[in-house]
């Protein structure tokens, strides 16, 4: 079961020879299904077990994005991945906020890398589904309150967000308010914090590296990056290094956000009981720079001298 | 700002008791030469100029130095002196001296502070001082002039750069498909030859076996099952069959990728100034490729070109005008839509029409559209320009481009270009169109 030349890759694309390509390169590794329609790539996921999408995004039926949208509610467990020519950042909003994709992946690519992130991929797949079983098997676990844990912290130096997040919580759950990256760390040792929202960038400090920190550590914490800045590779950033869920530009519409905070809170319910599962290494992209991964352990071992839950010791 | 009490000169005043002969031999004196009129007062205040002329006058006729010599100036002087004030422009005084200056000139003017005398004013030195202020005012109109050229050629420059930019960008971006496969195929080449090197050196060694009458059989069946093992481990079967395949895709790919790169180039080409025979519909063809990067997943390209003559015009300006008119198409269609692109041959024309299934232009827009700086689009995400540029080009080329539009249905805009014609004499013109224009209605 376990076993990924057992799992099943499918690829989308217009360039057959992307397909051909691609096909030849996974076939030693895994079940490899390719087509170049996206309507039958989604009558696919929903006929079968596919572990793994990777889509490209500027096709001429249907854009990746929302290929990957029709995936995810025909087959949420399957793992979403998009592989585009095109920095476009509506794109990539698209792809996080609707498609939730797991990754983002630039043509041309490295057949080292490809490779990696598809095997990692498979992984993810094969973990969360067997989770997913275990779950199902496993007497339902009595849960008295069951969202009661779940608090909101918001990280922004401007007041706006904190009052906007306040407004659509109300008093069901604690919101909490940082407006920098010291009273952000503090908090998230001192609370049960399910959902952080986030500016970009805070007082100069970018808050990439606390979301990559906190996806490695607390996997079931889930991110929403909220920002006026149209910066395409820093969302491509959050997404692979910090797995960012929702991705909102500023001014912040209020429906949206209240949207959005539904999603997280369950996402976040969702991940306690199955996201454990996935190894710590499988969860986000390693970050590229030496002065990244510095600040990031920083962050790490703030944290972790904070926050003594059970659950992070396992699993950090 | 220079005011009339810089031209005040110092002069003798005579007062209206005076008698004419002294008054002449004021007049005689070399102080008074500069002046045509002396002022009169009372007290301080001007009651009137006695002129030069008016005492010639006497003085030329019959006795009149005996008959008038003793009158006074009061009954000899111009009662209705031209009075300026002293802090008025050089600018409002001007015509308030003119429109009471008769001719010849016979006077000057008083300048007065309050209404007190403050001195002299004479015709030549306001004309100098308007002269100046004239000379100095075409200086600023010249330097205005000068930076608003600049400032003009630089608009149209960044329009330039603008959609030069967004061509570049989407071809760079359409590259990386091709891209994408090539460099996947060549890495897994490359693997593939590693494996076959490995393949042919466990050969190698089996045919020195094989050459050994001395060899251990059981050696020799060793190294054939290692021989085989390691064909089927490093250089797979399935791998080989698709060799050929690969390396077919490899070189398409490479293809492609050259085939954009001289699109790019022949599209901006901007050392081919002017030819007498270039083909519209290749033209046509590189705009639309360049502009796949606006079309490509929503927007249906419908050709119909026509057998088009080679005309006489700038292939870059041409590509420059498509490119904007293919990409203006795309952008006002909202989801999925058509642009139709027909080229035709007609009485001594060749048109090109770009029609679109967009939102349409609302009929109080219409007028406008080929308006420098007019734009519908969010400050910064357009110079306004693009439209202005095209209508500039085509009538340099001596051709028209009109729009029709009908809101809700789509637009269409018509190129026409004479077939034979002077070629225009630059590539680089900076100037702006005419604000008239013809137009063509739905």
């Amino acid at each position: 079961m376990n076993d990924p030349r057992q799992a099943t890759v499918l690829f989308v694309d217009d360039e057959e020879r992307i397909l051909r390509t691609l096909n030849i390169l996974f076939r030693p590794l895994c079940r490899v299904l390719v087509t170049t329609d996206p309507q039958e790539a989604l009558r696919l996921v929903s006929e079968q077990r596919i572990d793994v999408v990777v889509s490209d995004q500027r096709m001429p039926q249907m854009l990746g994005a929302e290929l990957l949208a029709g995936v995810r509610e025909r087959s949420p467990d399957t793992v979403r991945i998009l592989l585009t020519g095109y920095s476009d950042l509506d794109a990539a909003i698209d792809a996080v906020n609707d498609g939730g994709i797991w990754r983002y992946l630039s043509k041309p690519w490295t057949v080292d890398g490809i490779q990696k992130t598809v095997r990692e991929a498979v992984a993810v797949a094969l973990a969360q589904r067997t989770a997913a079983l275990e779950a199902r098997d496993a007497p339902a676990a009595p849960e008295s309150r069951p969202d009661a844990t779940c608090e909101i912290l918001v990280i922004d130096s401007e007041p706006h967000s904190a009052a906007a997040v306040r407004g659509i919580v109300g008093g069901a759950r604690p919101v909490h308010e940082a407006t920098n990256l010291t009273q952000a760390v503090e908090l998230l040792g001192k609370r049960p914090i399910g959902v952080v929202v986030t500016e970009a960038m805070v007082n100069g400090d970018d808050m990439t590296h606390l979301l990559h920190t906190l996806k490695q550590n607390y996997p079931d914490v889930v991110g929403i990056v909220v920002t006026a800045m149209r910066d395409t590779p820093r969302l491509i950033r959050l997404i692979n290094q910090a797995q960012v869920f929702r991705y909102l530009p500023k001014p912040l519409r209020p429906g949206m956000l209240a949207r959005s905070l539904e999603a997280s809170i369950a996402r976040h319910q969702e991940a306690r009981r199955s996201v454990a599962a996935v190894p710590a290494a499988l969860r986000v992209e390693e970050a590229a720079s030496e002065a990244e991964r510095t600040l990031s352990q920083r962050i790490g071992s703030y944290l972790a001298r904070l926050r003594a839950r059970p659950a992070a010791t396992a699993t950090g | 700002m220079s005011t009339i009490a810089a031209l005040a000169r110092d002069c003798v005043a005579l007062s209206p008791e005076t008698s004419i002969a002294a008054a002449a031999e004021t007049l005689l004196d070399s102080a008074c030469e500069p002046f045509l009129s002396l002022p009169v007062l009372e007290g301080n205040r001007p009651v009137g100029v006695l002129t030069r002329h008016a005492v010639q006058q006497v003085y030329l006729s019959r006795f009149g130095r005996d008959l008038y010599g003793r009158r006074t100036v009061a009954d000899l002087m111009q009662r209705d002196p031209i009075c300026v004030e002293a802090d008025s422009t050089v600018e409002d005084a001007s015509p308030q001296v003119t429109a009471r200056i008769g001719f010849p000139i016979r006077e000057d003017f008083i300048i007065t502070r309050d209404g007190d005398y403050a001195g002299m004013g004479v015709v030549v030195d306001l004309l100098k001082a308007m002269d100046q202020r004239i000379a100095r005012r075409n200086q600023e109109l010249a330097g205005a002039l000068h930076r608003l050229k600049e400032s003009q050629a630089h608009l149209v420059q960044s329009e330039k750069m603008a959609s030069l930019g967004q061509m570049v960008a989407g071809v760079a971006h359409e590259l990386n498909t091709p891209l994408g496969y090539v460099r996947n195929n060549v890495e897994m080449l490359q693997g593939l030859v590693a494996g076959l090197r490995a393949v042919a050196d466990e050969t190698l060694d089996l045919v020195h076996l094989l050459g050994d009458a001395d060899a251990d059989p059981d050696h020799v069946a060793a190294q054939v099952m290692a021989t085989r093992q390691r064909l089927d481990r490093d250089a797979p079967q399935l791998l080989l069959e698709d060799l050929g395949q690969l390396l077919e895709d490899t070189i398409y790919g490479c293809t492609q990728i050259g085939e954009l790169v001289s699109s790019l180039k022949d599209f901006s080409r901007l050392d081919r100034a002017a030819s007498e025979d270039v083909d519209i519909n290749e033209c046509v063809a590189g705009a639309l490729l360049i502009a796949r990067n606006v079309l490509k997943e929503r927007v249906e390209v419908l050709r119909d070109l026509g057998d088009l003559p080679p005309i006489a015009c700038v292939p870059s300006q041409i590509n420059q005008v498509l490119l904007n008119l293919i990409t203006n198409g795309a952008q006002a269609i909202d989801g999925r839509g058509r642009i139709l692109v027909r080229t035709r041959h007609e009485g001594g024309h060749v048109s090109i029409t770009v029609q679109d299934t967009g939102k349409g232009i609302p009929r109080d827009v219409l007028p406008r559209i080929f308006d420098p700086f007019f734009t519908t689009k969010p400050v910064g995400q357009g110079t306004g320009l693009g439209l202005a540029i095209c209508y500039r080009i085509v009538q340099e080329h001596g051709g028209a481009l009109r729009v029709a539009s009908a809101p809700g249905r789509g637009t269409r805009f018509v190129v026409s270009l004479p077939v034979s014609r002077d070629l225009p004499a630059t590539a680089a013109n900076t100037a702006l169109p005419a604000p008239e224009h013809r137009r063509m209605h739905a």
